[in-house]
Parts: structure tokens; sequence; C-alpha cells
């Protein structure tokens, strides 16, 4: 008796100083933790109001399950948030290898192999990768809650004593209130198979042999307890009803109708393995070798309700690899379910016979079969591997974040704090890029909103729910969804009082250039500040959707409440018996054990067979594994190899690919390759890559190389052409030539106008002072039509900064109908230039996006397609538009120093050269090209942006293919509802440009017979990525 | 238990039971101001005593001025009731109208006038803009006088403001009196840029400093000049434009940063462009020179306000012609070395073309290098060409070659 103690409490100990101090270093970089955090601030802040106006531009917090929340909350007053949440996270520890425990205790009904399981519990990996990956607090508190209510729902099953009655419903209602899936899903697979468990052993009783047990009696047993499980049935339904109450209230009213989201639990593992390394590898770990003993224990007959519940969900837990989960669950709730929760349930259920075979192993039956069967020493060698198994899975998970972060590197998020609270910058909101999760714990440091958030159930804006991405933060791995959703959101940010962007990664600079963003500054944490000019602040009062006060109260007060409750009907009974302070009536279930003698010798061999297909599985794996990378292979493999290699800027492997004998040498190689800057070299992320080859002879080959980026603007697709040799046996690349050319002069000068704007120039806390206020640019519209070209309706035209600063322009456009009634609006995004110098024209041109997807029923693309256009749906026939410009002082971004060197008309192509003659590289040439027809009047605007850069006093090329405009049709071409600053734009033409000579404009067309049009003129756009 | 049922019951009565519209009928007594001043100065505390009888409910009076209304209490003493304004609306001059009610029903009504206080230093509010106006006689800014007392009440109308403004060496002073509560004046733009002060003064209180700046209005049409090293269409030297002084018509100097579009049409009728900001009142704007024989006709742009003249410039080709030699078998065209205007090997750069053609004509492959040293190396690798006889075409600065190759089994 004294020996099952010290299992349990070696288990605490080492629980404790091992997750105990790791949970130090992981869990705020784990997916889920720092989301916790962000609830449980609103409620240190908020206890009793579940509105919170900080994501998603204001959402409820009745969406989860607060008790986790609440207490880390309540914690944070004694010291701070993280104390609360690393408290918890010990406490979750605790209850967990407690719960685990008594579980084993339950099951087996002997202290010493439920030691084992608590032992075995602490190092399962499931757990490891659910605390320590996944920082699930709330689901690790619901599950270990809910062990601890199983022998509880058992004796009073058994026994009928109203004792049991409560201490299990007090335990049923805090795991409610901590996670509501666990109890809901726990019903079915953990208490129903336990309902069947305690039958059967009710029966048992009924006769003298476990084999007398016949259905018969089994079902005379059942209605014997019938009412006691209804009675528990009931009561617990209650419970789940009421703890919860207000989570149900808004679950009903504001159902989940957003377009699922990916996860990868739901991924076919075979096919994606990352997946299936996460979602199923890992949390399995050890137990897919025993998977045979489980089974042979669990279809036992009195387990065999266990066995059932545990077949299945071991099978959900497989996701997409077959089709049975999502036929059994439904489309609807495979898609909103995470299904590795099933995975952990099973690897859970499966601990306490996992500790009863470690048990037999080390000291039990199996321990003597196997020594009479293949002697000692291999049997101690299997132990070794069994443990060195269950510890490289253990440091192997621990390690995953470290080697493979999930998570960017951790910020300093002071700066972007005191960023927010200077100068009244909380008035507007903010956009965290590329965060990952700790964007939940700047929310948490702020009261500053953003239009963004990390719980998705919980989003309203439809530009957002229709999209099956979780945040905006990350777009760029949610493909053409995601970086739609973002472009939304920083084309038109000021319908969400959008204001300032904090990137963290450089991938999504371009797209904010190009949609009009200026950077302001760079905080000390490395983090460049984006801000938008002409955006109003946030209004005083905001949108909230109320609910009910006495559902509030609830929200408030019962949570805690359940947990004093559990604690004061449980407490008890749980020292007397996990630390026998005094002797108590061994419980009913501990006189369920059996004893382990004669193991069947057919099993050892079959569970030997089945580790065996086991270990070829994973070999193979390995196997396919290496050829597939190995890279000078074959000469496919080379050049895939190759340009890997380069998408992931690992130079050094790609020259080793590289031709030794074409005499370029790796500092060379470093050189030629450093200075190519451009989209596709410092922004695009290779999508896919397609290898033909052209030919092959024994020592040299040619192919045909299809490469496809990703990058923030647009998908780029490129095809070279590349030759590669063998030589001793390996494939190389041949190298590609490098540009020999030298710019003309060494040092060289270059003058210009900088600009500097003082913001406010008085010390106030106040507005700032009307004087300080800089006078809007006055722009003039110099022509405005509303034009349909292949079913799209755009606006086109062209503005002018007329004033004698340079100017930020926004241009916003709305469609009417006949009668005058709206129909949709929408700002210039990249058809533009954004910052105009004293006296420049841009062309525009708007075009009406609506919501992507916004009937969820559209079929997603399968492939990313950044410049994906959605069309709006408009309720009637556009007639009639206006157009609102608005300047603001700008001094950033004023690059013109790019030239039109040459222009060549060759097969319907113009082929030209561009030469940048300043002292900034150009990272991202953009091409505007504006065409007119015989009239010289504006017909269409497009645009076309430039792979590679244009450095200093150096050239670029570029081929541009001529549209074919037949079929365009100008609905309307009017100056009259146009407005600059709110001002009608014909008062500035007469003020501002009284004798405009309209002849400078035709003089500057290139003619052209094309189809559909006379002219065009080109423009450049030139976004710097390193200004200098 | 019983008890507790006849308590429902009656709860439940009661609850169900309507509010009687009718009340009981007030009984109205007697009221009569006391007071008999009826105008104020701002400031001074105002207090109405009211003589009242007979009422079973206090009355209140109710203020209204032109910031808003309050419902005060009286103070009773025997008959006399007083009414003491509060602060802000003993403070605020303009009418303020009062209503003595009783239960909602007006007893009496009347208006105290509320005169500002005009004192020695009132306080002057002052606004100016647009902050900027453009040269000329027509643009102006207006500034705005607003003086007031201590309360924040605008003097009477009439109230003398001097103006002043200072443009250069000119300051002008003119007096002008409120109406409406403000003095306000044009200040007119001047032909010359720069920039105007204004301030303003009512009795003794001096208003602070207030400016609008003259920015130059549109510039005139203006003469271009080209600057270049030699006249070699070398493609490796810059050709920079210059504008003069771009000024408008009054003579100012253009706003710095203002752009400057030289387009450039060539010899095949293609525009090119290049982009230039004034610096104090200059744009300047680089090329590179053509590679090839090249006329280019420039001419610059302020696009819709002035224009430039047009000038040309030719450039004379740097290389003569093209040497290719072949190795031996045929399998390495090297070109050059290329060389330029004084017999110099071109610099580095120079782009050079390769189609091959089969002997059919068919087209095999283009390739494309640049010069390195005056020289570019094309290699026609055994992988790739078998042996016979191709057609070579080398194509570089304006010129193309074309050769014929045989290549041969054992190379």
């Amino acid at each position: 008796m004294k020996k099952t103690n010290i299992l349990l409490i070696l288990a605490l100990i080492i629980a404790l100083i091992f997750h105990g101090s790791a949970i130090f270093f992981t869990l705020e970089s784990t997916y889920d933790a720092l989301i916790h955090l962000f609830f449980a601030d609103h409620y240190a802040q908020s206890w009793f109001e579940p509105w919170d106006y900080r994501w998603y531009t204001g959402f409820t917090v009745q969406s989860y399950p607060p008790l986790v929340h609440q207490t880390i909350g309540l914690l944070s007053y004694i010291g701070g948030l993280k104390f609360g949440m690393f408290s918890v996270g010990l406490l979750a520890i605790v209850l967990f290898v407690t719960g685990a425990y008594r579980f084993s205790l339950l099951m087996t009904g002997d202290r010493r192999v439920a030691g084992y399981g608590a032992l075995l519990a602490v190092f399962s990996s499931t757990f490891v990768e659910t605390l320590h990956i996944f920082g699930q607090l709330p689901s690790i508190v619901g599950l270990s809650v809910l062990m601890h209510s199983l022998p509880e729902i058992y004796l009073w099953l058994k026994t009928g004593k109203y004792r049991y009655f409560a201490s299990s419903l007090s335990m049923i209602a805090v795991t409610v209130t901590s996670h509501h899936v666990t109890p809901i899903f726990g019903m079915v697979f953990f208490i129903f198979p336990l309902i069947g468990m305690v039958i059967m052993d009710a029966s048992r009783e009924q006769v003298s042999t476990m084999k007398e047990v016949t259905f018969v009696v089994f079902f005379k047993t059942f209605k014997k307890l019938f009412w006691r499980i209804v009675g528990f049935g009931m009561a617990s339904l209650f419970l789940i009803i009421t703890c919860i109450l207000p989570y149900w209230y808004n679950s009903k009213k504001n159902p989940i109708t957003q377009v699922p989201i990916p996860h990868g639990s739901r991924d076919n593992f075979l096919e994606i393995t990352s997946s299936g390394l996460v979602f199923f590898v890992i949390p399995w770990g050890v137990l897919l070798f025993l998977l045979p003993y489980f089974f042979y224990r669990f279809y036992s007959k009195r387990y065999l309700f266990f066995g059932l519940s545990f077949s299945m969900l071991a099978l959900l837990g497989t996701g997409g690899t077959t089709p049975i989960p999502r036929a059994l669950l439904g489309e609807t709730a495979f898609n909103i379910l995470t299904l590795d929760r099933f995975t952990l349930w099973a690897t859970i259920m499966a601990l306490p016979i996992f500790g009863e075979f470690v048990y037999r192993m080390v000291a039990g039956d199996i321990k003597s079969r196997i020594q009479s069967m293949f002697g000692g020493v291999y049997h101690r060698v299997l132990g070794g591997l069994l443990a060195g198994g269950l510890l490289f899975m253990v440091i192997f998970t621990m390690t995953l974040g470290y080697f493979r972060p999930s998570q960017p590197a951790k910020i300093k998020m002071l700066p972007i704090v005191n960023f927010l609270n200077q100068d009244s910058h909380d008035s507007w909101r903010y956009l965290p890029l590329g965060f990952g999760d700790q964007m939940a714990w700047l929310s948490a440091q702020t009261a500053a909103m953003t239009v963004d958030g990390n719980y998705h159930s919980a989003r309203r804006l439809p530009e957002l729910t229709t999209r099956a991405i979780e945040r905006l933060e990350n777009s760029k791995f949610r493909g053409v969804a995601g970086i739609g959703s973002l472009q939304q959101f920083l084309t038109v940010p000021e319908k969400y009082n959008l204001k300032y962007i904090f990137s963290n990664d450089k991938f999504y600079d371009p797209i904010l250039y190009f949609c009009g963003w200026q950077r302001l500054q760079h905080l000390e944490n490395g983090i460049m500040v984006w801000e938008k000019l002409n955006v109003p602040p946030l209004p005083a009062i905001l949108p909230k959707e109320d609910v009910p006060v006495f559902l509030k109260i609830m929200w408030g007060t019962i949570p805690l409440l359940t947990v004093l409750i559990a604690f004061f009907v449980n407490i008890q009974m749980l020292w007397i018996r996990t630390l026998k302070l005094r002797k108590e009536n061994v419980p009913f279930y501990t006189k369920q054990s059996i004893n382990y003698n004669g193991f069947s010798s057919k099993l050892v061999v079959f569970s030997h067979i089945w580790a065996m297909v086991v270990l070829v599985c994973i070999l193979f794996s390995i196997y396919t594994f290496y050829i597939h990378n190995s890279a000078q292979y074959a000469p496919v493999n080379v050049v895939k190899a190759y340009y890997n290699a380069l998408d992931f800027k690992k130079f050094e492997e790609a020259h080793s690919y590289l031709d030794p004998e074409s005499g370029i040498d790796l500092a060379q190689y470093m050189l030629e390759v450093s200075v190519t800057d451009g989209v596709l070299s410092s922004y695009a992320k290779m999508d896919s890559i397609g290898v033909t080859l052209i030919e092959e002879t024994a020592e040299a080959a040619r192919a045909k190389v299809h490469t496809r980026w990703i990058t923030p603007l647009e998908k780029l697709e490129k095809e070279e052409t590349v030759a590669m040799v063998k030589r001793s046996g390996k494939w190389h690349l041949l190298p590609a030539r490098f540009d020999n050319d030298v710019p003309p002069d060494q040092l060289f000068t270059a003058n210009g106008t900088t600009f500097y704007n003082h913001g406010r120039r008085q010390m106030t806390t106040q507005e700032t002072h009307h004087e300080d206020v800089l006078q809007q640019p006055v722009l003039e519209i110099l022509s405005a039509k509303l034009v349909d070209y292949k079913g799209h309706y755009s606006i086109i035209g062209e503005i002018q900064n007329v004033d004698h600063v340079p100017a930020d322009v926004v241009i916003q456009a709305t469609l009417y109908n006949d009668r005058d009634e709206g129909l949709a609006n929408y700002n210039a995004k990249y058809h533009m230039k954004h910052k105009l110098m004293p006296k420049e024209t841009t062309p525009f041109r708007i075009n009406f996006e609506g919501i992507a997807w916004s009937s969820t029923k559209d079929t997603l693309p399968p492939t990313f397609d950044p410049d994906q256009f959605t069309p709006i749906a408009l309720s009637g026939l556009p007639t009639k538009f206006d157009v609102q410009a608005a300047g603001n002082v700008a001094n950033t971004d004023l690059y013109k120093k790019v030239a039109l060197q040459s222009l060549v008309k060759k097969d319907s192509m113009f082929r030209g050269t561009l030469f940048n003659s300043g002292i900034q590289e150009v990272t991202i040439p953009q091409l505007l090209i504006s065409y007119y027809d015989t009239d010289h009047e504006l017909i269409w605007v497009d645009h076309q942006f430039l792979r590679e850069g244009v450095r200093v006093q150096r050239k670029q090329y570029f081929e541009y293919g001529p549209m074919d405009l037949e079929g365009l049709q100008v609905i309307s071409n009017s100056l009259e509802n146009c407005f600059v600053n709110g001002l009608p734009n014909a008062g500035i033409s007469e003020k501002a440009f009284p004798d405009r000579d309209k002849a400078h404009r035709k003089e500057q067309l290139q003619q052209y017979s094309g189809a559909g049009f006379s002219f065009l003129k080109f423009h450049f756009n030139s976004y710097i990525g390193n200004p200098k | 238990m019983r008890a507790i049922g006849v308590f429902l019951v009656f709860i439940i009565v009661l609850g169900c039971a309507e509010r009687s519209p009718k009340r009981l009928a007030p009984t109205l007594g007697q009221v009569r101001l006391h007071t008999e001043q009826r105008n104020y100065k701002a400031g001074v505390p105002i207090s109405l005593n009211f003589l009242e009888t007979g009422f079973d409910t206090p009355l209140r009076l109710l203020l209204t001025n032109t910031f808003g209304s309050a419902l005060i209490h009286g103070v009773r003493s025997g008959e006399m009731v007083t009414y003491a304004f509060p602060k802000n609306f003993y403070r605020t001059s303009g009418r303020c109208e009062w209503q003595l009610l009783y239960l909602g029903r007006e007893m009496a009504k009347g208006v105290v006038q509320i005169e500002p206080s005009v004192p020695e230093k009132p306080h002057l509010e002052t606004y100016f803009g647009p902050r900027s106006v453009i040269a000329g006689e027509t643009d102006f800014s207006m500034l705005v006088v607003v003086p007031t007392d201590a309360y924040d009440n605008p003097l009477p109308n009439g109230t003398q403001t001097r103006i002043r403004a200072q443009f250069q060496d000119n300051i002008e002073e003119n007096k002008v009196p409120t109406k409406d509560f403000i003095a306000w004046k044009n200040i007119y733009s001047k032909t010359k840029t720069g920039r105007i002060l204004v301030g303003a003064s009512c009795m003794e209180t001096d208003s602070k400093e207030l400016t609008t700046i003259i920015h130059p209005t549109l510039s005139e049409d203006f003469e271009i000049r080209a600057e270049r090293n030699h006249n070699f269409a070398d493609g490796n030297q810059i050709v920079r434009f210059f504008t003069d002084q771009l000024r408008d018509r009054y003579g100012n100097i253009v706003a710095d940063g203002t752009l400057v579009d030289f387009m450039v049409v060539d010899s095949k009728g293609a525009l090119l462009r290049t982009i230039g900001t004034t610096v104090n009142g200059m744009a300047n704007a680089n090329m590179l020179h053509p590679s090839k024989k090249e006329q280019w006709q420039i001419t610059a742009y302020v696009t819709g306000a002035a224009k430039s003249n047009t000038i040309s410039l030719s450039f004379a080709p740097a290389i003569a012609h093209l040497p290719i030699v072949l190795s031996e078998g045929g399998r390495e065209v090297r070109v050059g070395p290329i060389l330029s205007f004084m017999e110099q090997r071109v610099p580095d750069g120079i782009e050079i073309k390769m189609a091959v053609n089969t002997s059919e004509g068919e087209l095999m492959m283009e390739r494309q290098t640049t010069s390195k040293n005056g020289m570019g190396i094309f290699l026609l690798e055994k992988a790739y060409f078998n042996t016979g006889t191709y057609r070579v075409t080398i194509t570089a600065a304006g010129h193309t070659e074309t050769i014929s190759i045989q290549l041969d089994e054992n190379e």
C-alpha cells in the first residue's frame, strides 16, 4: 500500500519539476496560451462586462467558457497576468497527474498500476504536446477535472450514495465552466463507457465468474441502475446548460456562420506529413507500438464499452486520412471540430492500460513470459527500448518548438505599447503583421483596438468570417484568402478607423506601400510602424451588443462558485484518499483489480509482429524522405534543390549545386546574388516548381523550370531554361550569366528637396492646436469616367497635385444607379501613385471589390492567387458616380528618379529599359499604363509590377503587352460630382489652374494603334525597400 | 401559507392596476415677481425673488439661455422665495428667459438681459486662414478677431479692433469694429512670395502673431539645355538635362519640388521620359547615352502650366563593327574585342545577343550576355549541338553579324 503513494508522489514531483520549470520557456510561444492571457486580462479589467472592443471591432468573451481565464485574471491581481498564467499552468499539471492517477485506479483497481499510470501520464507525449506546444490550458483543466469526476460518478452509480452524486456533479460543473467541448464529448466518450463498466461490474456481482455475465444479466442490472443513470444524466445536462448559459445564449444569437478554417488535424496525414507528425505521431508516440495490447485489453468484457469508445476516438483522430471521420461526424461538425482532440482523448484513455502494461512488463506476467520465451537480457533490452522511446518522444516534442519554431521570435512589446499610448495613437485602430500569437499579448497590454483578433470563432466582420483565415496578422500563410482579406483592410482603412500597422515581417511592406501606406518609424524593438493618412479617429461611442444583466452576473459568478463548491465537497475526500491521512473505506472499484498472471504468448508474438510493421513504416518513410531530398541524384533533383535553397536564402547550399568547373567561387556567387533585389528575390515565397527536361544525355541535360511565386502583390510565374552537367557522378547546375554592366560614375551627387512636418509644435495633451494642422494640399481631378470593361465597372481618371507641397492622395468613388441610390464604394488600390510631387499627375483606376466568397457556398480556389479579384455584386446598373479625393501633406516616398531609357515596339510587345538615375535603390518598380482613344481621352488604366529592382545608375529591362480594349464602354464621363478635400473640383480648377494648357497632355502620349485605343502613356511608381 | 397567498394575489392585482390618469386638482396659489432689476452685467450674481402664497408643492424656476436650460429650486423665507441663478447662467451674456413652474404649469415668465462686462483687457481670439495663398492679387486669407470678456462673452457690436499686417517692409494697420461678435478682414496676397504676418489688438489686449505664406503661382514657359561628356552612343555615359530657373508671371521662383517631366522622342518615334524636381527653381534629370546611333528631341513640361523649348541631341555610333572569332571546331564563339570610338575596348556591360539557326533556318536557341573587357563568349555545347552547319547571328550595339559555323564531331 505504501509503495503506490510513493509512485504518485514521485509522479507529482517529477511533473512539477519537469513541466513546471519547462512551461516558463514554452508556454509563451505556444499557439493558445497568450489568447487565454488576453481573455484573462479582459476579466481582470472588467469582470462582469462581457464586451471587449479590442478585437474584431468588438466581440463578446461569452464565446469561451471563462473559468481558466477568470482564475488567471484573479491571480493577476497578485502578481500580474503572466504570474496568473503560470500559476494556473502549475495547477493544471497537478490536476492532470492526480486525475490520471484516479482514472487509472478506477480502471484497473490496482494502486500500483495506477501509480505507474500517473508516472506515465507525466511523460505522455500527448500531454507534453497539449501543454508545451498547443498551450491549451482550459482543455487540460477540463479533461483533468473530468478524470477526477469519473471515480465519483462510478461510485454514485454503483452505491447510490448522494455524497457521490454531489461530488461527481460538482466536478462536472467545474469541467463545464473550464472547457465546453470536453464535457459534451466527455459524456459520450468517457461517461457512457463508464456507465457500461459500472453495469458490468454490478452484473459481475450477481454471478460467480465474468463469463456468466450474459446480456440478460447485464440488462437486468441496467434496469436496476436505470434511475441513478438517468438522475446523473439529467443533472449533468442541467449543469452543462446552466453553468455556461450565457455561452449557449451567445452561440444561439451569433451562430458560427463562417467559412471553416483549415486545420491540420483534418488533413490526410499520409499526404501532409507535417500534420501527420503533429496530430498523429507525436500524441500517440510509443503507444503506437502497443496498440495490439490496448485493443486486447479494451475488448475484454469489463472494458468493452471503453474499447468501443477508444476505437472510435482513435478512428476520429485520423482526420482526413480516411473518409470515415467525415462520414461519421457529418460535413459541418467535421469542419468545425479540431480532430486532434479525439486523439488526445484516446491517448489519455489508454493511459491506465499503458500503466498496466508497464507494470506487467516491469514486475508482472509479461516480464516472466518474455523472459521465458526470449531470455532475461532481451526483456531488459525491450524495456530499455520502450523507456528510451518514451523519453525520446518527450524530448522530441519538447524541442519541436525550438527546432521548428511555430512562432516568430519573442517581440518586446513595451515600445509598441508606449507608441500606442503616446500622442493619442490609440484613438485609431492598429493592426499587427507577422506577430504570430504574440498579438494577443500585445492586445492584453494596451487599451488600443485592432481589427484583427486571435479567437476566430468570435469574428464578426464579413471581410473576415467569409474567408478561411484565422488572423490577418499571418495572412501570408493563408494564400489567396489571407492576402485578399488583408488587401481589403489596407485599401479601405477609413472604414475600420485603421491607421497604424506594426510590421514584423517585411513580406507585407510592398503591399502596404502600393496601397498608399507610409513608413512612420522603426521602433526600438525593430518593428516598423506604417501609417495611413486621412483616416478619421474612432468615434467616442462604439456599438456593442449588450446582454441581459442576469447573464452578466451568471457569467461573472458561477464559474468560480463551481470551483468553491467542488473544493468544499471534494477536498476532504480527496486528501483522505490520496494522502491517506486516516483510514477510509476502500472504494468499491479497487476490488475489481485482477491478478496478472499467464500472459498470452500469442499476444507477445503478435505484438512483436505489429511493432515490426510500425518500425518498417517508420524506416520506409525516412528512406523516401531521403531519396526525395537527395539533391544531386538526378538532374531534376538538383534543379529543385537549387531553387529551394534560393527560396530559403541558403546561398552556400545553392552554390554547392553549381558546376564546380564554372569557376565561380562562393565569394563571387554571394556578391552576384546579394546585389539582386526586387519582388522576386526579396519578397517572394516559392509556391511550386515544375521541371521539364528538354533533353538529357548521360553527361548533360537541359530543362525548362517553371516556378510559381507568392508575393504580397500578385502571383508570379517564371519560366527559365537551365542547363545541368554531370561531374564525377553528381549533377550540377550551370550558373546563369550575370550582368557585367558597370555604372558610369563611381561617386556622384544628387540634389533634391526634402520635407519635414513638425506635427505638433506646441506641447499639449489636448487636440493638436489648429495652427499646427497643415492645410490639405489642393488636388485637381482632370478627368473621371465610369467604364464597363468585360462586365466589371471601374472608375478611371487622372488627378494632379496643383499645390506647392507634395501630397498623399486618397481617392474614393461611389457608384449610383438612375435613382441616385448608392450601390458601392471603394478606394483606389494600386492603380495610382499615392504620393504626388507639386504639379505631378497620376492616372487612377478604382475597382469595386466585393467581399470575396460572401456566399460561403462558393468553392475556395485551391491555390494561392493574391491578385484574385472578387467583383462586387451590384443591386442595379450603375449610371453615375462621385469621386472624393483627399490630399494630405506627404514627406516620404517621393522618389521620382526612374527614367524610361528606351522603348521598342516588337511583335505587339513593348520592350523597354528603365534607368535609375538617382541615389535610392528601387526595389519594386511599378508601371502604370494609361490608355487613350483617338480623341486623347483616357479610357483605361493598367499596371505591371516588375520582378526585379532597378539599382542605382543601372538599367532594368521590361516587357509589356498592351491590352485588348475592344468592347470597353465609357458609361459616364463627368467631373460634376468630383470633390477634392470636400470642395467641388470645378472651383479648384478655376482658382488654382485658371489657364490650363490642355495641349501638354496630348503631347505626352505615345501613339500606338492597338485594339480599342490609339495612345498610351507610361508612368512609374517606385517602391524603395530600404530608403537611405 | 395562506397569508402569503393573499399577499401574492394582492401584489398581482396591484400590478395589473393602471395608473389613474386623473390627478387631484392642484391648489393654485398666488405668485408675484419681487425683483425689479432686468439688466445685469455678466459675472454679477443674479437672484430673482418671488412672493409665493398658497402652493402645496414648491415651485421651480426654469432658465433658458443660448447654451441650454436648467431647472432650479428656490429658497423660501416666509412668503419670499429666492431663486439664485447658477454660475453658467449669470456669466453668459445675452437673453436669459425664465419661467416659474408649478407642477409643469407656467405661473409666471420673463426675461433678464445680461450684458457682457467690458473689461479693460478683453480676451482676444484670433483665427487666420488659409495658411497659404497663391501669389497675385486675388487670393486672400481672412483674419477673424473675437474680443471677449472674462467669461468668454463676445463684446458688444462696434467694439474697435486694430488689425495689422506685415509684408516685407510694409506694415498696414486697419481699424475694424466688431459686428455680430466678430471683426474680420481679408488680407490679400501680394505678387511677391513671402510671409505675411498679422496681429490684432482690442483695447489693451494684443493677439499673438499669425501667419500666411504666399506661394508662387504657376510657372511660365522656360528653357532647357543638355550636358554630356561626348556625343557617342556608348550606352555608358550620363546625359544631363537642366532647366533654367522656373519662375511665375510675377518673377517668383516656383516652389521647391515642382515636378518637371522631360519627354524625349527618339528617332523611331518612341516617347521616353525622365523626371526632375526643382531646387531653387531649377530642375535636373538624367538619362543614359543610347547604345546605338540616335537622334533625340527633348521637351520639358510642368504639365498644364508651362513648357520648354525643344532641343535636339544626336549621338554618333561608338562601335564601328563586331569582330567574331571562332575557336577551332567552332564550339566557342568569341565576340570581340569590341572597340569603341577611340579604339578603346567598350566599357563592361554592352548587351550581346546570339541566335542560332539550323542551316534550314529554324531557330534553335537564343542567348544573351554582356560584354566583359570588351569580349562576349558563347559556347555551343556538344550536349545540345550535334555535328552540322548552323547559322549564328550576333547582335550588339546596333550591329548585326551573321556567320555560318561547321561543327565537327571530334571537337
